[in-house]
């Protein structure tokens, strides 16, 4: 940097996504940790690593919001949506803690207590039903809050897969240039053509039931809009200043594209992410109402309305009522925060 | 214009190539088509010869060659479940989707207008915000859970309209048509409604950007500055500015309408081709998907074409430009 | 007769970092068939004048004080009912780029037709029939045909002569021109601003015209307004302005026109930039840019004081000549 102070001052040389990365990237890797332990199954650091995991998540989203809060914070929506968004996701984290029952463990459900309004008490009188019961005598309360569990993750794995893919794919585009990314770019075009639902519908029925496929079809459907944007972004900073500056230091190509270019084609990604981690539960619920989504062993909310659906006509709404509100909820609070995001991070909006 | 529409055709024909090369080779690994042709006690030389009479124990280049070919003559095979062409049966289930996309069509661009100009005009309101939350909800509520909860109300509770299938339907110009009868235009109220609530919820959105930035200019004052009512102003001046970059996004949105009528003609068992699809998926019936796909890729196509003569059609700019090349 | 007597406007928008004070505290009138030549640079608040005049101020700016009585009525209390029916009809403007003034996708004939009957319940036909005549009063060729047309049919020129034409339609007391001219060729600029003088001299028509050229208004005006940072700082007969400007701002827009004062004499400019509306200075908001500012200027703002038959000066300082003619 002192070289460039010589030769011209006039270049503004401060890249604008230095000062965010530490604070993210400590509370980034407490997540990525706290997931790896989780998804390996280790029993005893389970709830540790929840709280950790819980951490960085609010961790990540204040710096986020840091210096930005007054205008996000603009409004009564604003907060009811950040509030209900924060319940959902601690209700998610910790559901096998609060759920008053394991709903996949068998040796818990009667059937006996099959198809039980809301507010109906076990025989014993030990546990009562808040939401009622499903055909298998499973409490619907506690099927909300693992369904919850399983559509948030599914839909926030696939979505930041997708999106490191496309961030790679729209990277290596905009900087190779040529023949590469014409190639690339009509690839994204031709699956950006056909609607998202269908191309998912497709590849689940080529790959069956199953939490990794719907993962891996999420992943398919979403990458392309994600190197698209991406590469439009990366085209625009790749001619400002501070990169023609990184390269007049003789920088290595891949410390511009690591050091300079990628942290500043994030920010605007987070805010369509946001918006498409609801899109990603809504199809996610979609496709397993379909049959064609995530395993009966494993049930989301799309499979737990899919599952009541056959009941609703008779009058036993609570199967499918409540998990509906439950994914409404949480796709209509993360659309909210997302709409709020968009909002305070756009540039071109402020005046 | 020529050079144009045949840049376009040009376009239109590799889409089509490049989605032939996809979809066989896609379908080709779900599921094994002999398990649901013959019964599970069939000896082996009865497999080997339903295996030899569909061509399935050829090499697959060879398979697909012979796809290529019945395809280009109009044969995309047999129903497995059906027993019929799968393009005719495709064919036949398709009037059902396209009336119900297009009412669906209609419904959200009568809703999200109407909503979206007012929601631009009030943008710092009450009456604006609250619009605009209400199309977060729009966006947020999951097709199928609206299409449950239509039901629940208007079918199962008050009773007002029929929940299930396409009601009466009469033969207009040779397709089977619902929307031209009363029952049937009450058995497509829901589900056309269903299927329109996320549209709504866009094209408010679209509206209302639309507006505002109509709002701001010159040509609004200048109708202010002649004396007009602000009704005249929306109405006309506005709208007519707003409605050409809806009409394209709806054009195009059209397509991705017939894909999610798949969720929707589920919810309301409505005889279409988006239930048929998800029935030949869960009964792996190969022709019947490869069918539908290409038939939708061939209607995206055509949407497309269509979307971009409205276009030249409703913007005079564009017309005149148009016929100057 | 008196059309226009504004008296003491105050115009302010309240944007996020502050109020500015585009308009603040501005007095003029207008009798018939006058014309007002309102004069200053970009930001000077002539052009939010204009529209505060129509009331067509747009958010966050809003009207806050003064009167603006127009034949006996303050349009600044004025319903909006009332103010619609007087926009168009009795009260007409040309705005300053003709590329964006008309609806880009609709026919000229319906912008016309429309403008005649909110006004006027006359039928289709006959609002077309004065459409017409409208149009080839601004100088048209075969107005008939012309009106099937859309506005990107018709060259800049042409779309003024048609926004024109349109504040003509309902023969207008008052014409506010909001810079009709600067957006267009010098050539054509000439030719439109001699047919609007003679249309203002035939039907009596008092005109406002809104300007940062003092060479537009000088052969056109009867009286000028010199504005600055949202204030009158000079106001006179055209000629006597120009002839003898008192206040330096007025000098230094004389100054910068070639072609004015004597050949072979460098032409002046007016040191700084125009200044911020948002954070003015204490004082005077010219002293900044002022040759002759002193430390009275710096911290008191002057009145606007009379010194002559319908002339007045805001400034400590005037050009000697101004006052000997006082």
């Amino acid at each position: 940097m002192s070289a460039l102070d010589q030769t011209g001052p006039a270049v503004p040389v401060t890249d604008p996504g230095a000062r965010w990365r530490k604070i993210n990237l400590v509370a980034g890797l407490a997540v990525g940790g706290a997931l790896a332990v989780l998804l390996a199954g280790q029993s005893v650091a389970q709830l540790p690593a929840r709280v950790i995991l819980l951490a960085g998540l609010i961790a990540l989203a204040a710096s986020l919001l840091r210096g930005r809060a007054r205008k996000f914070f603009s409004g009564p929506s604003a907060y009811v949506a950040t509030a209900s968004l924060l319940l959902l996701v601690v209700l998610a984290i910790f559901a096998t803690e609060i759920s008053p029952q394991n709903p996949y463990d068998l040796r818990q459900l009667s059937i006996m207590d099959g198809r039980m309004p809301p507010g109906s008490t076990t025989f014993d009188g030990a546990m009562t039903y808040h939401l009622g019961t499903d055909e298998q005598g499973r409490d619907i309360l506690s099927g909300i809050l693992y369904g919850l569990r399983v559509s948030l993750s599914v839909s926030i794995f696939a979505t930041l897969a997708a999106m490191a893919i496309g961030v790679v794919v729209g990277i290596y585009a905009a900087w190779a240039g040529g023949r590469v990314e014409a190639v690339l770019m009509r690839i994204v075009d031709f699956q950006l053509s056909f609607p998202s639902i269908l191309v998912a519908l497709m590849l689940m029925a080529a790959f069956g039931r199953g939490l990794d496929k719907i993962v891996i079809a999420l992943i398919i459907v979403q990458w392309a809009y994600y190197a698209r944007t991406v590469r439009g972004t990366a085209l625009s900073e790749a001619r400002k200043e501070y990169i023609d500056a990184a390269r007049g230091l003789g920088l290595p190509d891949w410390r511009i594209v690591f050091g300079h270019l990628l942290p500043n084609c994030i920010p605007p990604l987070i805010v369509i992410s946001t918006v498409q981690v609801a899109n990603t539960i809504v199809l996610e619920s979609s496709l397993s109402f379909l049959g064609v989504g995530v395993p009966i062993t494993q049930p989301s909310l799309g499979l737990l309305i899919a599952n009541g659906y056959g009941y609703m006509l008779s009058g036993q709404y609570w199967m499918s009522m409540y998990p509906g509100i439950a994914l409404l909820a949480i796709v209509a609070s993360i659309n909210m925060v997302g709409d709020r995001l968009r909002d305070t991070l756009n540039p071109r909006l402020q005046k | 214009m020529l050079v144009f529409l045949l840049r376009r055709l040009a376009q239109s024909v590799f889409v089509l190539i490049a989605m032939m090369i996809v979809v066989f080779f896609g379908v080709f690994m779900i599921g094994n088509p002999v398990d649901i042709l013959i019964s599970p006690d069939a000896t082996p030389l009865e497999i080997e010869e339903t295996m030899a009479r569909f061509g399935f124990d050829q090499p697959v280049h060879v398979q697909f060659l012979k796809f290529v070919g019945n395809a280009l003559q109009g044969d995309l095979g047999r129903s497995f479940v059906h027993g019929e062409s799968a393009v005719s049966l495709i064919l036949s289930y398709m009037p059902a989707t396209l009336e119900l996309a297009l009412l669906g069509l209609i419904f959200s661009v009568a809703i999200g207008v109407p909503l979206g100009v007012y929601a631009g005009y009030k943008a710092d309101r009450w009456q604006g915000r609250t619009i605009m939350t209400g199309s977060i909800f729009g966006f947020s509520l999951p097709n199928f859970w609206v299409g449950m909860l239509l039901i629940l109300i208007f079918a199962v509770e008050l009773r007002w309209l029929p929940s299930t299938g396409r009601g009466d339907t009469v033969e207009v110009l040779g397709l089977r048509l619902s929307i031209f009868t009363a029952d049937g235009f009450q058995h497509m109220i829901l589900p056309a409604l269903t299927l329109a609530l996320y549209k709504a919820s866009l094209v408010t959105r679209l509206a209302r950007a639309g507006t505002q930035e109509a709002l701001m200019q010159d040509y609004v004052k200048f109708a202010r500055a002649k004396g007009l009512s602000e009704t005249r102003i929306l109405v006309v001046h506005v709208l007519k500015n707003i409605m050409i970059p809806i009409i394209t996004v709806l054009g195009l949105e059209l397509g991705s309408m017939i894909a999610f009528a798949v969720v929707t003609e589920t919810v309301f068992a409505w005889p279409g081709m988006g239930k048929l699809l998800i029935d030949s998926i869960l009964t792996l019936d190969r022709p019947v998907i490869v069918a539908y796909l290409m038939l939708t890729v061939i209607i995206f196509i055509v949407i497309n074409l269509i979307v971009d003569v409205v276009y030249t059609l409703l913007d005079p700019r564009v017309r005149v430009k148009g016929d100057a090349a | 007769m008196t059309v226009l007597d504004v008296r003491d406007l105050q115009t302010h928008f309240f944007t996020d970092t502050g109020v500015v004070k585009a308009v603040d505290g501005v007095s003029f009138s207008l009798g018939e068939g006058e014309v007002l030549g309102l004069v200053g640079e970009s930001g000077s608040g002539k052009s939010v004048t204009g529209f505060s005049i129509l009331r067509l101020v747009d958010p966050p700016g809003r009207v806050v004080g003064g009167q603006i009585n127009f034949r006996g009525q303050d349009l600044a209390t004025l319903s909006a009912r009332d103010m619609r029916s007087l926009r168009g009809n009795r009260i007409a403007m040309i705005f300053q780029d003709p590329m964006m003034t008309l609806n880009p996708v609709l026919r000229i004939e319906t912008q016309m037709v429309e403008a005649v009957r909110a006004h006027d319940r006359v039928s289709h036909a006959a609002a077309r029939d004065r459409a017409i005549q409208a149009l080839s009063k601004v100088g048209i060729p075969s107005p008939e045909e012309r009106l099937a047309a859309y506005p990107h049919q018709f060259s800049g020129g042409m779309r003024q002569r048609v926004a024109i034409a349109i504040a003509l339609l309902n023969g207008p007391d008052l014409i506010v021109a909001d810079e009709p001219t600067t957006a267009l060729d010098v050539t054509i600029q000439s030719q439109i601003l001699a047919e609007v003088q003679e249309l203002a001299r035939d039907t009596g028509t008092a005109l406002i015209w809104i300007t940062h050229d003092l060479a537009v208004v000088a052969g056109l005006a009867d009286k000028i307004c010199v504005m600055y940072a949202g204030r009158i700082v000079e106001t006179g007969p055209t000629d006597a302005v120009l002839t003898a400007p008192g206040h330096p701002y007025t000098e230094g827009l004389l100054g910068s026109i070639p072609g004015h004062g004597r050949r072979g004499e460098r032409l002046t400019q007016i040191p700084g930039m125009a200044p911020n509306m948002a954070r003015l200075p204490l004082g005077c908001a010219f002293a900044p840019r002022c040759a002759r500012a002193s430390d009275i200027c710096r911290t008191a703002a002057p009145e606007i004081t009379d010194i002559g038959p319908g002339r007045a000066l805001r400034c400590y300082h005037p050009a000697p000549m101004a006052e000997g003619v006082a």
